[in-house]
């Protein structure tokens, strides 16, 4: 059998029940789709001097 | 198979390069015929929703073209891989008909045995909501398990809360079981493939252990209506072309349709965990159309994501009449106008961000249709007289010239663009004598001339639900996730009135707006309003069963082995048995 490449999910070990599903949990780690950020704020960091996310007013405050 | 990335790209650069000549083209002409009385802000608005609506036109018929040139072709595979990994067959359901579903399951099974393949692992995975229904499932699964002798290999679980939908099912069996396989095949529950098909997937995932997601060309089957058949003759006769042309230009970043297609657990579980996006339903939420998501994040982690369309072997069904195809089309259309939610999302493939481009404009296509409709039937209201004495002191009147051969330019070049790719196919299938399962090349050419005609027909009504969709989206309505109605899927006069009466009452809005304001574009007019009007006759006609010759698909003369089973199993199922107790059932 041809390996998968490798990745950082473990591979526990497993047996099958008779009729459950088997126990051999694996992590689905949640995936970023969604900038924590709006886009006037990210654009507001590219053209800030360090680059860093350009603070709330609130945060200012 | 990937492309090299100099020809895969300079494909992509001719599709998109035609496509724009064809949309830059088609704003031309209009231009020019526009200018003719005088342009005005109205000639220019009706210009860019024709160049809007002729490039995703263009888009599609460059896609067919491209398909034309090549044909399926099975990727290299040295040496010969045993097809021996984990695999694991999901079926999740909801709400739906056990019997028929579990029977598919059976079948498959028995196609997987005479391969001699006994030791996959099939999983219903359940997310009925209706208890009566669960409890069939589980009388069934009994059934199922009794006939196959399929202890140890079939399970079944119904969820308490059915979070994520279709996604999160999948998601709960993953990180419950998901180390136990090496692959999981992913199915609907209108699914059916072959065993030896099934046996070629997990061959072609040990054969490159790059490839996260294979995606098959699902063929639809045992359509009865004249709906349905036409839909059947389109996904069977044209589908394989264009899809041969997305394939030419997927290189890395193929497509996933959510159903019919093998993941690697591993590359699934790393790369699709999918997040609530921030905000309520139909923007935010959980995301709908998950699959074009997972693909997109498959390719976003370097797995590579393909359509192998040389794949025969694999089925499902389609709605029987419009008013389910609506109601999955309002499905869809949330889903695809979430992923504009997605469109900036962080490292995504460029050609997976175009994707979701794609999936949108599917939607919103109508929209500019409808746009440049009204627009051009309130254009001579809004114009200003035309000045027959342009020239002071000038005694004989001014007649501008007529530009009317380029409005007909246009129509023929936007027409063409809807008719031409269907026709090539037909030829091509003519001349290759590929036509022969489709009742020879005059049937096949009749059928085509056929559908083409019936896809005028509806298309005007389906451009009114789609319209209809996009608008609750936009005014922020949920549509749910009903469940597929499958079967019979007649329609009665009643019904059918009550879902088209507003159509019909549009189309004579329309219509008669056209008489009055643009009377010169009334028979133009006629096409897209007559169908709006006779909608609900429309609706019910195309439903009845047809016994047509035209429209054959290999399918209805040579049933698949696999189909063949499952009627079989099917029949034995609909005597009813001593209802079996379940062992054991995962809550």
């Amino acid at each position: 059998m041809t390996k998968p490449l490798a990745t950082a999910l473990p591979t526990p070990a497993f047996d099958i029940a008779a009729f459950g599903l088997p126990d051999a949990p694996m992590a689905m780690p949640q995936q970023v789709l969604e900038h924590p950020h709006g886009l006037l704020r990210r654009l507001l960091a590219l053209i800030s001097p360090d680059h860093t996310d350009a603070p709330s007013a609130g945060a200012r405050m | 198979m990937p492309r090299p990335f100099s020809g895969l790209y300079a494909l992509r650069g001719l599709a998109i390069t035609l496509s724009l000549v064809a949309g830059l083209g088609a704003f031309w002409l209009f231009m020019q015929f526009g200018r003719s009385d005088g342009l005005e802000a109205l000639d220019i608005i009706r210009a860019l929703l024709i160049l809007i609506s002729t490039l995703w036109l263009a888009w599609g018929a460059v896609q067919a073209l491209i398909g034309l040139t090549t044909l399926p072709e099975t990727p290299p595979m040295p040496p010969r891989p045993e097809g021996h990994s984990r695999t694991i067959i999901l079926m999740p359901v909801y709400n739906e008909d056990p019997r028929v579903s579990f029977a598919r399951l059976a079948a498959m099974d028995a196609s997987l045995r005479a391969e001699g393949a006994d030791y996959l692992h099939f999983a219903v995975l359940s997310d009925t909501r209706n208890d009566a229904i669960a409890a069939e499932e589980q009388h069934l699964f009994a059934r199922l398990l009794a006939e196959t002798q399929g202890h140890g290999r079939f399970f079944y679980r119904r969820r308490s809360a059915n979070t994520g939908k279709k996604a999160g099912n999948i998601e709960d069996f993953i990180t419950r079981s998901g180390a136990a396989y090496d692959f999981a095949l992913i199915l609907d529950a209108d699914s059916l493939m072959e065993g030896a098909t099934i046996l070629e997937m997990i061959r072609r995932m040990e054969a490159e252990p790059r490839l996260g997601l294979l995606q098959t060309l699902p063929k639809v089957i045992r359509a009865g209506s004249r709906f349905g058949r036409a839909m059947q003759f389109s996904a069977s006769f044209f589908s394989p072309v264009f899809a041969r042309g997305l394939a030419m230009m997927q290189g890395q970043t193929g497509p996933f349709w959510g159903h019919n297609a093998m993941v690697r657990t591993r590359a699934f579980a790393e790369s699709c965990g999918l997040p609530v996006l921030r905000g309520a339903p139909p923007f935010g939420g959980h995301i709908m159309s998950h699959d074009y998501v997972e693909a997109a994040l498959l390719a976003r982690q370097g797995w590579i994501v393909r359509l192998d369309d040389d794949l025969g072997g694999s089925y499902e069904e389609g709605p029987e009449n419009i008013v389910d195809h609506a109601k999955r089309d309002r499905r869809w259309c949330q889903g695809n106008l979430q992923h504009s939610r997605l469109l900036l999302a962080p490292g995504l493939r460029p050609w997976s961000r175009f994707v979701f481009v794609q999936g949108i404009m599917a939607y919103i296509a109508p929209l500019f249709w409808i746009g440049f409709l009204g627009a051009s039937i309130l254009a001579p209201l809004l114009a200003a007289p035309i000045d027959y004495f342009p020239e002071p002191y000038w005694p004989f009147p001014y007649f501008p010239p007529s530009e009317a051969s380029k409005a007909i330019g246009l129509a023929i070049g936007i027409f063409g663009l809807l008719l031409l790719p269907k026709i090539l196919i037909a030829l091509r299938a003519a001349l290759r004598d590929e036509a022969e399962p489709f009742g020879g090349a005059a049937i096949a050419f009749a059928s085509t001339i056929a559908e083409l005609l019936f896809s005028s027909i509806t298309a005007p009504i389906l451009l009114m639900y789609a319209t209809r969709s996009v608008m609750q989206v936009v005014m922020g309505r949920d549509g749910g996730w009903p469940t597929n109605n499958r079967g019979d899927g007649r329609l009665s006069l009643s019904e059918s009135y009550a879902a088209a009466h507003w159509i019909t009452a549009t189309g004579l809005v329309v219509t008669l707006a056209a008489y009055l304001f643009a009377p010169h574009l009334f028979f133009w007019l006629l096409p897209v309003g007559l169908p709006m009007i006779a909608a609900p006759v429309v609706l019910w006609w195309s439903s009845q069963p047809s016994k047509s010759p035209l429209m054959r698909v290999p399918s209805e003369s040579a049933p698949p082995p696999v189909a063949t089973l499952h009627d079989t199993i099917l029949e034995r199922w609909s005597v009813p048995s001593e209802p079996e107790t379940l062992p054991h059932v995962q809550a």
